[in-house]
């Protein structure tokens, strides 16, 4: 069965794990550095979207270890399952197609 | 902890427990990065703000996402268990039905505003002397009141009416009536439907027959035609000129206390050469409008020197009069008030058992699932979260049992209205309305959250999972007390409630077997009333009366008869004066039946 849409949010937290495993602070700032602060998940969006995803076995969590950026002792790291892979591609070929779709209908038509 | 981790831990609270528990330490580091990153004062207001709105925005749909669960959940556990979710859904029913029956009542007749606009400055005047209980007043003194006074904007007295409308060719009807003087409408501050108010010119004896009907004689009477409205009707052989109709909305409340269904309204007419106007003939009742800012006790004192200086001018007429100002609401919902909080009280009691009951069944319920909530609790879900499972289980029953008992509610209420005492006035306005809706909906939540309480802490407070099998909360010392303080609570709110209901029925049975100091065995009571010209003068309604008697006494089985203005203990006491047969009256002047 095919992923429901995911939300803006949600996919953006895939992407941000796409190549590899990192905790909750590092997502956030992974995705405002990709989007060029566009996209600025602050903390409780953050880990609502992470509760939601762990929830639905797109991504999965273990305890890591100690990052000096963020002062915890103890850090859960998550990662992309196979399903929350296909999840984001399958999200990445939607957006896609709507924007061609989209353009195809904006494109100025010649007289 | 510094300052700003604490402010961020206080903004958490707003989140559900759940999320906390599982991501506030996480939560807490990711937002001290933050800060630590976002250098100048600017940023860091930055940052703090789009935090808070982040929180904020992000609450209501975690906790509307825990309740959707929560619910599920409910209804699963409650499914499973159809007998003790019926027998739980009745008991609840009847407790919260007869609570939102009783306040619909109390929400009616005590709390919604009377029907017209400043209504706490419209009060009843009546007239006290010693040795007497306050009541009517006399036409004489009502024109010395009104003229006299200096704390009422407008003051209008009136009397009892019957009307019989006949002679348009339909059936003849009687019709319970009111006459009042011409500022009556403006002093209550209401104003016809359709049609003109009455005018001063009118309040007259030889031109008062203008006559204004309720909404429901026009539709009834007159097909609802507008073309009636300043035409001649009949009214006791007399004609009539109809002036208007009264709102649909307005349920005239002064009039209709006094004379229950007053439905057509025309001019007292009096003039003080009348024989019904004499000092003495007090018959009247008296409302006025308190001027803006002037207390009763001021306008009472006022309308007490006025009495005074009629007491001083006619010695033989007033012995020391003194005027009572009776705020409409006091006047005509005090008697009942009192009897209604009561009634309510009861009820509240009623719902407290229920209450009782359902904590009871939620308790024996719960030793079925001691095992399942020791399991989810070691599986780490936190207490919090288990309460406020198990709160929604009992909230969603006891919703399920508010909705049984509006329906219930809905149909006591119709009873009521229906055949409710006749001594609770707007009891016809009593419905089941949004406000009542709302109460019932709060006490439902009121009455899940109340027995589900305790139950559901003594579930979750045991702390060890080795206890599972072993040691049974809902069967140990602590259950047995805590339901032996519930069937103690059950038995005293009975006996309660069983002495009272048994002392009312006692005092009824007494009240029955008083001796009213006559024979009542075998005595039949009819009550009629003359009207017409030719029962405009004494003499006419004399011959009346001496030949129906005489008629009656010939019927066979009849041993006596005997007619009288009152009967005796209708608490209602005749003030119209005395006239003496072959003796000329005080006050001989016009008259005029009708």
């Amino acid at each position: 069965l095919p992923h429901p849409p995911l939300t803006s949010a949600e996919f953006q937290v895939l992407v941000a794990l796409a190549d590899g495993e990192k905790h909750g602070y590092a997502i956030g700032k992974e995705v405002a550095q990709r989007t060029d602060g566009q996209v600025q998940l602050r903390a409780a969006t953050l880990y609502t979207v992470i509760k939601r995803l762990l929830e639905a076995g797109l991504i999965d969590e273990k305890i890591g270890r100690p990052d000096p950026a963020v002062d915890d002792e103890r850090r859960r790291y998550y990662r992309l399952t196979t399903r929350g892979r296909k999840a984001a591609e399958a999200e990445a070929d939607r957006l896609e197609e709507t924007a061609r779709q989209a353009r195809t209908k904006l494109r100025p038509r010649k007289a | 902890m510094n300052l700003a981790d604490r402010l961020f831990r206080a903004l958490m609270r707003v989140l559900p427990a759940e999320f906390r528990h599982d991501y506030e330490r996480e939560m807490a580091a990711t937002f001290r990065a933050e800060r630590r990153e976002a250098e100048g004062s600017v940023n860091l207001t930055r940052v703090w703000m789009a935090t808070v709105a982040d929180v904020f925005r992000t609450a209501p749909r975690e906790h509307l996402d825990i309740l959707r669960r929560d619910l599920v959940y409910a209804f699963r556990m409650l499914a499973r268990r159809p007998a003790l979710t019926v027998t739980a859904t009745l008991t609840l029913a009847l407790g919260i039905g007869a609570n939102t029956a009783i306040f619909s009542v109390v929400d009616g007749v005590l709390l919604a505003p009377l029907p017209y606009p400043d209504a706490d400055r419209l009060a009843l005047v009546e007239e006290d002397e010693p040795d007497d209980e306050p009541g009517t007043t006399g036409y004489f003194s009502f024109n010395a009141l009104r003229a006299e006074n200096t704390s009422f904007d407008s003051m209008s007295a009136f009397s009892g009416w019957s009307a019989i409308l006949a002679g348009d060719g339909k059936d003849a009807e009687r019709v319970v009536g009111a006459r009042v003087t011409w500022e009556f409408f403006r002093t209550l501050g209401v104003r016809p439907a359709i049609g003109r108010d009455f005018e001063q010119a009118e309040d007259h004896p030889a031109r008062r027959r203008v006559a204004f009907v309720s909404d429901a004689l026009w539709r009834r009477r007159f097909g609802a035609d507008a073309n009636v409205i300043g035409k001649p009707v009949t009214i006791n052989q007399v004609t009539y000129t109809l002036a208007g109709v009264m709102p649909a909305s307005l349920t005239e409340l002064v009039t209709t206390r006094r004379f229950p269904d007053t439905e057509i309204w025309t001019l007292l007419g009096y003039a003080e050469e009348l024989p019904q106007a004499c000092r003495s003939c007090r018959h009247i009742f008296v409302v006025g409008r308190i001027k803006n800012g002037v207390s009763v006790a001021h306008a009472e004192a006022d309308l007490t020197r006025v009495d005074q200086l009629l007491s001083t001018r006619f010695p033989s007429d007033y012995a020391q009069p003194r005027a009572v100002v009776t705020p409409i609401r006091d006047y005509f919902l005090g008697p009942v008030k009192s009897v209604l909080y009561l009634l309510w009280g009861a009820v509240g009691l009623l719902l407290l058992m229920a209450c009782a009951n359902m904590a009871n069944l939620q308790l024996i319920r719960a030793s079925e699932r001691e095992e399942e909530i020791a399991i989810r609790r070691a599986l780490g879900v936190s207490p919090v979260r288990m309460l406020r499972q198990l709160l929604t289980e009992a909230v969603v029953l006891a919703a399920l049992g508010g909705i049984a008992g509006g329906v219930l509610a809905w149909w006591a209420t119709s009873l009521l209205t229906a055949y409710g005492p006749d001594a609770i006035p707007r009891l016809d306005e009593v419905g089941v309305n949004g406000r009542v809706l709302l109460y019932a909906l709060a006490v439902s939540i009121a009455t899940g959250v109340l027995f589900g309480m305790a139950p559901a802490r003594m579930l979750i407070g045991r702390r060890d999972v080795a206890g599972v099998a072993s040691r049974r909360m809902t069967s140990g010392p602590g259950a047995w007390r805590y339901r032996a303080a519930l069937i103690t609570v059950n038995v005293a709110l009975s006996a309660t409630l069983l002495v009272g209901s048994g002392l009312l029925v006692r005092s009824f049975m007494r009240l029955l077997t008083v001796e009213a100091g006559f024979d009542a065995n075998d005595v039949l009571t009819m009550q009629m009333s003359l009207s017409g010209q030719a029962y405009a003068e004494v003499p006419g309604i004399t011959r009346f009366y001496d030949a129906f008697s005489a008629r009656l006494r010939g019927l066979p089985g009849v041993v006596g008869v005997s007619a009288a203005t009152q009967l005796p203990l209708t608490n209602n006491r005749d003030r119209s004066g005395i006239t003496i047969e072959g003796r000329p009256l005080a006050n001989p002047g016009i008259t005029g039946g009708g």
